[in-house]
């Protein structure tokens, strides 16, 4: 009856004057800040439900701190997001509906969650156990954007729909982590040193994960992984960013190395992880375009 | 009942009158003047303000050359990528079963953008005509749906594409390209009988020894159906159509997962590390 199966007798078109099939995504510095940003306060609040428990002076500042970077940027988030639409003064008509299939809608209305929580936390408002409350949507908001940019047709992002949520956790932890190690740098070695763990092991996993995707991509992966944007990436994001602070802070896990020279490794390795956690962001964001732009791979839609 | 189109590539003669009176109807800025080299095609693409698009396909290095032509438009996916991206709930599938965007809900986020698998939908920058000047729309119109449509263009920060004119649909009107189209390549109609009158054709088209197919009917991919279809007579590619679009949100139960698990192993090993001494 039907053919559903074009005919192939033809010889085989490649594409109609190398036109793109898709549309470029119109996002630009303030959706990657906010996935940067929104990373980090995710990534805080975590830090602040783990560190919870610690009795230790420098354990309570670090407490303290988490929580205040989360308020801070539960306000900063926002503001971020409405510079980028298209219509600012319309930013209300996110909360007209919750839409559990859409994940900018469930980001909206978690972001709304957390900056009461939030704000209530240090207003010495909230009840105990709060904090892990805060702490599971903090880790939704550090995950979802990864699963908002992989759920769209644009092939290199379509491709990472497993990696990409994975490296945005990691990657909100590991800068999390760097920034509160940076906050800390004046206190004792304490809760430095067990951020500074944790920002090991998430940033060892955020770089498995990117060498993983680099495989499995392939040609998909090329805006990414390949060409000046490549270099970039690679030399910013994976050797600085991810190698550079693991070397760091593995050595100084290993060789116990506290005092001044702790802090200037503390403050070395930190600031590479915040450049890399921004690079990655922006490489994520800016390869899209490129993807959008190749018809072929528009042509193989990853399932 | 679902209203659509069915586009008859084999009908078309590249007149693009279907292109202008789009324009003319939905009151879109033009363009620009600009000669791509590619065929007769200096559209381009389908945009934000362009929701017709003509396409050009010459094929001269085949034994028998020939062209194809085919008026693109928005699909109004049964399962539409935009329509579940939207946060807004400014895109709607409204009463006649098309997907439409309300141009007083959307704020300009641009998930829609990305998330179609056609590439149709697309932001309408700040309009201006082709000298420069800022397009002043008349809103004296009498058809409240009109002036909604042309205070959204008028300042533009908004996502765009075919309303399979929502308006002349409720007036009782053909929409204005199948209208406009002297050949009957564009039909416009209830979805069901198109499709009946479609595969009719394409058996016809067969006895006279022209292969063709239907893209968008009985589809098994998770777009479904599409209520504006085509009739081709070259595989999907020729034409810049995906042969196997995919409906993005199939990707979220996988990445929600791998990111659950990432968090929650990052947690734990964090746990154990604030609680060792």
């Amino acid at each position: 009856m039907m053919s559903v199966e074009p005919p192939r007798d033809q010889e085989p078109a490649v594409s109609y004057y190398g036109q793109p099939v898709l549309k470029r995504p119109r996002w630009g510095w303030n959706v990657v800040t906010y996935l940067f940003l929104g990373g980090i306060m995710g990534g805080s609040s975590l830090i602040a439900a783990l560190a919870d428990a610690g009795a230790s002076q420098s354990q309570r500042r670090l407490v303290r701190n988490a929580n205040r970077t989360s308020l801070a940027l539960s306000i900063i988030c926002p503001l971020v997001l409405i510079s980028h639409l298209g219509r600012p003064e319309r930013f209300l008509h996110m909360l007209r509906i919750l839409k559990l299939k859409s994940p900018m809608s469930l980001g909206v209305w978690s972001l709304v969650a957390f900056s009461t929580i939030a704000t209530a936390s240090v207003a010495g408002l909230s009840p105990p156990g709060i904090v892990f409350v805060q702490a599971v949507i903090g880790s939704f908001i550090a995950g979802y954007t990864g699963v908002l940019i992989s759920a769209t047709a644009i092939p290199i992002w379509a491709k990472g729909k497993r990696h990409i949520p994975a490296v945005s956790v990691c990657s909100g932890i590991a800068s999390a982590a760097a920034l509160q190690s940076l906050l800390l740098v004046r206190e004792g070695d304490d809760a430095r040193e067990k951020l500074e763990r944790l920002e090991l092991a998430a940033s060892a996993a955020e770089l498995l994960i990117l060498l993983d995707f680099r495989r499995y991509a392939g040609d998909y992966g090329a805006p990414m992984y390949t060409g000046p944007r490549g270099e970039r990436f690679r030399a910013l994001t994976l050797m600085a960013g991810l190698t550079v602070p693991l070397i760091l802070n593995s050595s100084r896990a290993v060789l116990k190395v506290r005092g001044t020279l702790g802090r200037v490794l503390t403050v070395l390795s930190a600031a590479m992880t915040l450049l890399g956690g921004y690079v990655l962001r922006e490489t994520l964001i800016e390869a899209g375009k490129t993807s959008a732009d190749d018809p072929r791979a528009a042509f193989a839609q990853p399932e | 009942m679902a209203s659509g189109f069915f586009t008859d590539t084999t009908l078309c003669i590249g007149c693009k009158a279907c292109e202008v009176a789009c324009k003319q109807w939905n009151e879109l800025p033009s363009d620009g003047f600009e000669f791509s080299g590619k065929s007769y095609d200096n559209t381009g693409a389908l945009s934000g303000t362009t929701w017709r698009h003509v396409s050009f396909v010459e094929q001269m290095e085949l034994a028998e050359p020939r062209w194809l032509m085919m008026s693109d438009v928005c699909k109004h996916c049964t399962h539409a990528g935009c329509l579940e991206a939207c946060p807004t709930g400014a895109i709607i599938r409204n009463e006649f079963d098309n997907v439409y965007i309300q141009p007083d809900i959307c704020n300009g986020c641009g998930y829609c953008v990305p998330a179609c698998p056609f590439g149709v939908v697309d932001l309408i920058q700040a309009l201006s005509n082709p000298v420069g000047q800022r397009i002043n729309y008349n809103t004296d119109s009498l058809n409240p749906d009109r002036m909604a449509q042309s205070a959204l263009q008028a300042t533009g920060g908004v996502a765009g594409k075919c309303t399979l004119c929502y308006d002349r649909q409720r007036s009782g009107l053909t929409p204005a390209c199948a209208k406009a189209c002297p050949t009957d390549s564009i039909q416009f109609g209830d979805v069901e009988e198109l499709k009946a009158r479609a595969k009719q054709r394409v058996q016809e088209l067969d006895q006279r020894g022209v292969p063709a197919y239907l893209y968008g009917v009985d589809s098994e991919g998770s777009v479904g159906d599409l209520n504006a279809f085509f009739l081709l007579t070259d595989r999907p590619e020729a034409y810049n159509l995906p042969p196997r679009p995919v409906l993005p949100s199939t990707h979220q139960p996988a990445g929600y997962a791998t990111a659950a698990i990432t968090a929650a192993a990052l947690a734990l090993l964090g746990a154990a590390i604030f609680r060792s001494r």
